[in-house]
């Protein structure tokens, strides 16, 4: 046959799926839709994956704004570069044989005449900004007016600070250092005061900056007295660089390329836009691609394997339908001479026509998600999103993924349908199917029960052996039990999916009594036992899932119970500080800073350490730690106990480390081989169950001992229900505070997959129940001929739906639990975490929600007539 | 008649099912069917006048006995052929839904040709001039769900005989229509026998059945009894006419 | 059927004189009903007896019209509007025949059915060609159309009869070998080729 002819074939075939696909609007469009949410899904997904990835062009804007060379002015007057990590940043070194007096304040340097005329720069780069809080904050210095710095920050209310004095601060900032009015909006009297003779500056405007939506920015413009004056530098020193972004006129590459070594040698090291969005076309390496990780892709392949296996079982099951409804066309097709392979094709060009359709509209949808929601998708990601990175071949695959899952779920009953005969097919159903009610599920009962119980008894043996091999404190415990447990329950899960047509029909039959609408909807879902199954399996794989999930997150919870006290260094309640020598030197600081703690963390007590040297030297214990002076109110908030405070106030030290206290006394001595004994002081051991390796002394003993104290910079400070928000709070006075981290996810996750499940479950069962109603029309109108009430319709889909979300979710539940509970060993918890919430919602949510959804989509106003055809 | 018959059933056993629960559709049933003859089927539900019809097309296989297409023996082709023989030479008409939803009027038509691999537009060409043969040319363009019963019959015809088809075979044809465009689709049957097509059909109305040349009637699976070839008009006017 | 009533009928439109009613008649019900001239003459002297027509005056070619009186349209009327009941119909000779059959042991009744059901559907297809034959119906054929339509009903319904009484027999007195429930393909066999091709007429 030629090509030509063989396309001649399939031309009524697409025609008449074409029209089909019009005619029955609603089927079509629920079709439509399953297939092309994942395929929309995936693509926003992915680009937006793609745009935030390290390597995307998008990122640039994060580093560089849109500027198409940064440059580095470097103390230097000559130097060598080189690109790095595909030309996302440059590396420079000073020319051989320069000496230090070669040395120029690289602010002072006019890079204009450098650049080619059209030119346009602007200076960036951070200040410290010291607040009369006693903290200091970062300052970003931005020219917000300038078309250079998009990427890197914006306003979202006032005007860009221009002015020596003037600063934008985020509106977090702003909230709660009290700038803003009212409603909201910033002060015009609103002052950023600055402790020492920094001065105050005027906040004019709400800055956003690129990385971080909700986080503590202080925008100072390039012209702010704060830049190359020094102030607060103490943690930098001097500025040591200066940095402009570049807008140039059109250059070609080759011109790029001279620009960057003529700049070079002028002691300016250039980053260039085009070097890190074409590095091959500038010899750049790639870097060393990081190693597989083998769980992510396992993961991931699982997850999308799962979504396929749905997409399939739902998008099969739609298809089904329409094949069923079709089978007089098919029947007419083939008496019109039609062969099976035509028959084949006409289903099958449903599959294509929707499939087409449906990944034009997923590709639509995700770019139209992405276009319209460039912001939220910003904020889910935490980044801005300025280009988009497409991946031409990520999207490509993913539309032929979900095209071909389209054409593979059409394929599914194309294939029943093409092997019927044509009086099977004119009789006006499948009758293949039909026609094996008795024997079909029974021929699979063996096998199916089979692997049921091999796929238990294995799961539940593995999770024996996993519980012992991972028992304690294993040095490489073996992944086999776990790789076992995982085929035994692929075993499981495919001797259920075998067996669930049996489990329907079981199920249908001791529900032979009982409310008619209740009899009926069994009935319905037993007589549609190919449907039924593919929904309770997909409700089944959903709520497994879930279950599964849930068990993890209750399991880390578990872990995160019994083994967390040992990492943890801080006591309860206690916040620690980190400041710089400079400002734990300054007694000013000092106090503004306990103000400030004392205000915002409503904290009682505010304490600092100091280490003891003597003679230049460090003091240390036996424990190679050095010495430090504290107070008591240190040791109360370290929960040292009263007996021990009590001798400490009477001179001796408190040592948490055991094995160093040797006849009441502590020995300390100073470092290095030649390092002495200096002198042994009476001592007390506490053990605090934490790590803090630590001799502390009071301040009485180190003067007798005459020693030198230098302040740590380490604060401890102690509120009632410390928190992170707290530390949070205090980050944005410029006060960095630590608390112990509460790393257990929140059984919120339990909840939201609990909730996720439900709301499948709940599409799933509203599909189903609105084919099943819109198939039994004539058995609604001989319902309504005897007199049936127009609810009895709706009780019916009510019931059918429960029916269905039941079974599946019970199935879901069993295969679940059973795998989650054994596999899950491998935290290291002793016995079986139960997320006792979400499988409680489960069970509570799936009959109430499936009752109201099936009430839901039944139309009770539905025209009672007889239809055939 | 000498020439080859468009259709001969000789000795055809069909039976459906096995052992106990095996039933005699159709027993030891022979026809024979001459090119431009009519002839009628009848007998009562369950008589196996479904089955025979499938058996003429194709549709079934017999269980045992000969069934010929235009001197082609059906027993020995395999789908594909069958397939083709139907596109060539056999054309269904059914009771109803006869049309498949989803194409015009032409289109449906056109089907057997474009199965065949005939483009589209030569197709549509020999799909209109059939309805017009049948009267229809002006409904081309609809669908099925916007012509009446006798007018989708009428086309179920032009489509069993486009393309230098030979032989129908109609199903209770007039079955879902009144007695008036029964009668119509009844004339269209008799017309395109007259121009040489060979048709059967199965029908339990007497009325209908009485439009063909010969009448074969069919009980459990066998010819009962058939009319023989017609007698002319003179010898009506038995008694009860008076 | 009536032929009194019937050429009151032909009457009614214009004056008529034997032989145009005779010829009129025919074309009305077809070649189905013959008619001689002598009945014609008959009935029309009756039909003037009763006062139902009068004759006019002789022609130039010694042809004597009739023309309808009053009284006979009166009585038209009233045939048209009253409802032929089946009291009024002759016996029915076939109905008879069966039900003596149906009593009469030994015989085969079903051949005897099948073969009024053969010759019966001869008629009916008979009946169908000249229907057929004939061209589309004007007004002036519409009569005789009718008339074949109701033969061909007759037929059809004594056929659906026919299939009743093979039913009801067959369930008071089951013939010797159901074919439905008999494997043996013979019996069904003997059953088709049962020689009774005679006909009835």
């Amino acid at each position: 046959m030629s090509p030509a002819a063989r396309w001649a074939r399939w031309r009524p075939a697409l025609r008449m799926a074409r029209r089909d696909v019009r005619a029955h609007k609603a089927r079509s469009t629920i079709v439509t839709l399953l297939v092309a949410l994942p395929i929309a899904a995936a693509v926003t997904i992915s680009t937006v994956a793609a745009t935030t990835s390290y390597y995307s062009s998008n990122s640039l804007y994060e580093s560089h704004g849109s500027a198409d060379v940064a440059l580095e002015v470097t103390p230097w007057p000559s130097v060598r570069t080189s690109f790095e990590d595909e030309g996302r940043y440059v590396l420079w070194r000073q020319t051989r044989g320069l000496t230090k007096d070669d040395r120029r304040r690289p602010l002072a340097v006019d890079v204009t005449p450098l650049l080619p005329s059209g030119s346009t720069t602007t200076l960036t780069g951070y200040v410290t900004v010291p607040l009369t809080t006693g903290g200091t904050l970062y300052g970003q210095v931005l020219d917000l007016d300038s078309d250079l710095t998009r990427g890197l920050g914006g306003l979202a209310a006032g005007r860009a600070p221009s002015a020596p004095d003037e600063v934008a601060v985020s509106e977090l900032v702003a909230d709660e250092l009290g700038l803003t009015g009212p409603d909201g909006s910033l002060r015009t009297d609103a002052v950023l005061p600055l402790r020492g003779d920094a001065g105050d500056l005027r906040v004019v405007g709400l800055a956003e900056t690129t990385t971080s939506y909700d986080d503590i920015v202080v925008v100072v413009p390039p012209e702010s007295r704060l830049v190359g004056t020094g102030i607060g530098d103490d943690l930098r020193g001097d500025i040591d660089s200066a940095t402009y972004l570049v807008d140039l006129p059109a250059m070609t590459r080759d011109e790029l390329q001279a620009l960057e070594s003529s700049l070079a040698a002028a002691g300016v090291s250039t980053w260039v836009r085009d070097a890190a969005l074409h590095p091959d076309a500038w010899d750049l390496d790639r870097p060393i691609a990081s190693p597989v990780d083998g769980t992510a892709v396992a993961v991931g392949a699982l997850v999308i394997g799962l979504g396929l296996v749905e997409v399939l079982v739902l998008v099969g099951s739609a298809f089904a339908v329409g094949a069923r409804r079709q089978s007089r066309t098919l029947g007419l097709l083939m008496s019109s001479g039609g062969t099976p392979a035509d028959v084949r094709r006409t289903v099958l060009a449903q599959g294509l026509c929707i499939g087409a359709i449906a990944t034009l509209t997923g590709l639509l949808l995700g770019a139209g998600a992405l276009m319209a929601g460039r912001d939220v998708w910003g904020r889910v990601v935490d980044a801005r999103l300025f280009d988009y990175d497409v991946s031409p071949g990520g999207v490509a695959a993913i539309a032929v993924l979900g095209f071909a899952s389209a054409v593979l779920a059409a394929a599914i009953p194309a294939w029943g349908v093409g092997r019927m005969t044509a009086s099977q097919a004119l009789d006006g159903h499948i009758a293949l199917q039909q026609r094996r009610t008795g024997q079909g599920p029974s021929r699979l009962r063996a096998p199916a029960l089979a692997m049921v119980s091999l796929g238990l008894l294995g799961v539940l043996a593995c999770g024996f052996w996993i519980a012992r091999t991972w028992a304690g404190d294993p040095i490489a415990p073996s992944s086999l039990p776990v790789a076992l447990a995982a085929l035994f329950a692929l075993v499981l899960l495919v001797g259920t999916a075998l067996g669930l047509p049996l489990l329907v029909t079981w199920s249908s039959r001791f529900t032979s009594r009982g409310w008619l609408p209740w009899r009926l909807a069994t009935r319905d879902a037993s007589r549609n036992r190919g449907r039924t199954t593919a929904a309770v399996l997909a409700i089944g794989i959903v709520t497994a899932g879930a279950v599964f999930a849930g068990f993890g997150v209750s399991a880390a919870n578990a872990y995160a119970d019994t083994d967390g006290t040992s990492s943890q260094e801080l006591p309860p309640d206690a916040a620690e500080i980190y400041l710089s020598p400079r400002e734990a030197k300054d007694p000013q600081i000092l106090a503004s800073l306990t103000r400030t703690v004392t205000d915002v963390l409503g904290a009682d007590a505010v304490t600092m350490s100091s280490a003891a040297s003597k003679d230049g030297k460090r003091v240390l214990d036996r424990g190679r730690s050095q010495a430090q002076v504290v107070d008591d109110a240190w040791l109360e908030i370290q929960g040292v106990p009263e007996g021990a405070r009590s001798a400490f106030a009477e001179g001796a030290a408190v040592v948490t480390q055991s094995g160093l206290v040797r006849n009441g006394e502590v020995e300390l001595r100073t470092p290095g081989r030649s390092g002495a004994t200096l002198a042994s002081v009476p001592a007390v051991e506490v053990d605090l169950g934490r790590d803090t390796l630590r001799t502390w002394m009071p301040a009485s003993t180190a003067e007798e001992l005459d020693l030198v104290l230098r302040p740590t910079g380490t604060l401890l400070a102690h509120a009632d229900d410390l928190d992170q928000a707290g530390v949070d709070r205090l980050s944005i006075y410029g006060i960095f505070a630590q608390v112990e981290y509460d790393g257990a996810p929140s059984p919120l996750l339990v909840y939201a997959g609990a909730a996720g499940t439900l709301a499948l479950t709940a599409l799933v069962v509203g599909m189903i129940v609105a084919l099943s109603a819109s198939e039994g029309r004539s058995d609604a109108a001989t319902l309504a001929a005897v007199g049936a009430p127009p609810w009895t319709r709706r009780a019916m889909s009510a019931a059918h739906a429960t029916y269905v979300g039941g079974l599946g979710s019970g199935v879901g539940l069993l295969l679940g639990a059973a795998v989650g509970a054994t596999t899950l060993q491998v935290v290291g918890t002793s016995g079986t975490p139960v997320p006792w919430g979400g499988l409680a919602i489960l069970v509570v949510g799936v009959p109430v929600l499936c009752a109201a959804v099936g009430w839901a989509v039944t139309p009770t106003r539905l025209a009672l007539t007889r239809r055939a055809g | 008649m000498t020439t080859t018959r468009a259709l001969s059933l000789l000795g055809v056993d069909r039976i459906h099912g096995a052992g106990n629960s095996a039933v005699h559709a159709l027993r030891g049933l022979t026809i024979e069917v001459a090119a431009g003859e009519l002839v009628a089927v009848m007998g009562p539900s369950g008589s196996g006048k479904s089955t025979l019809l499938n058996l003429a097309g194709g549709l079934d296989r017999a269980t045992a006995g000969q069934v010929l297409v235009d001197g082609v023996e059906l027993g020995e082709l395999d789908a594909k052929a069958l397939a083709r023989l139907r596109r060539h030479k056999v054309g269904y008409v059914f009771q109803d839904f006869n049309l498949i939803p989803s194409l015009t009027a032409a289109e449906n038509v056109a089907l057997p040709l474009e199965l065949d691999g005939v483009r589209s537009r030569p197709a549509r060409q020999r799909a209109l001039l059939a309805l017009d043969e049948v009267g229809l040319e002006d409904l081309a363009d609809r669908l099925p769900q916007d012509m009446s019963g006798g007018q989708q019959q009428r086309v179920a015809i032009a489509r069993a005989v486009v393309g230098e088809r030979s032989l129908i075979l109609a199903d209770e044809p007039t079955g879902a229509l009144d007695s008036e465009t029964g009668e119509q689709v009844m004339r269209l049957l008799r017309a395109r026998c007259a121009q040489g097509v060979a048709a059967l059909l199965v029908t339990h109305d007497a009325g209908h059945a009485a439009w063909a040349d010969r009448v074969v009637f069919l009980r459990d699976g066998a010819a009962l009894d058939d009319t023989g070839s017609a007698s002319g008009p003179e010898s009506l006017l038995p008694e009860t006419a008076r | 059927m009536s032929i009194p009533h019937g050429l009151l009928a032909l009457l009614d439109q214009r004056p008529m004189y034997g032989y145009q009613l005779r010829a009129e008649f025919e074309r009305a019900t077809g070649a189905t009903w013959p008619l001689n001239i002598g009945q014609v003459y008959t009935t029309l002297t009756r039909l003037e007896r009763d006062g139902q027509v009068v004759g006019q005056a002789t022609d130039e070619e010694g042809r004597q019209r009739y023309e309808i009186t009053a009284v006979g349209r009166e009585t038209l009327r009233t045939w048209f509007t009253d409802p032929v009941t089946l009291g009024d119909r002759p016996r029915d000779e076939l109905a008879i025949k069966l039900a003596l059959a149906a009593l009469s042991p030994g015989l085969d009744v079903q051949a005897v059915v099948q073969n009024q059901r053969v010759a019966t559907m001869q008629r009916l297809q008979e009946l169908t060609r000249l229907k057929r034959d004939a061209p589309t119906p004007s007004a002036e054929d519409l009569a005789w159309t009718l008339v074949l339509d109701n033969l061909r009903y007759m037929a059809e319904a004594e056929l659906r009869w026919l299939d009743h009484c093979e039913g009801a027999l067959a369930r008071v007195r089951p013939p010797t070998a159901p074919p439905t429930s008999d494997p043996d393909p013979d019996a069904a066999s003997d059953l088709a080729t049962d020689p009774t091709q005679e006909s009835l007429r």
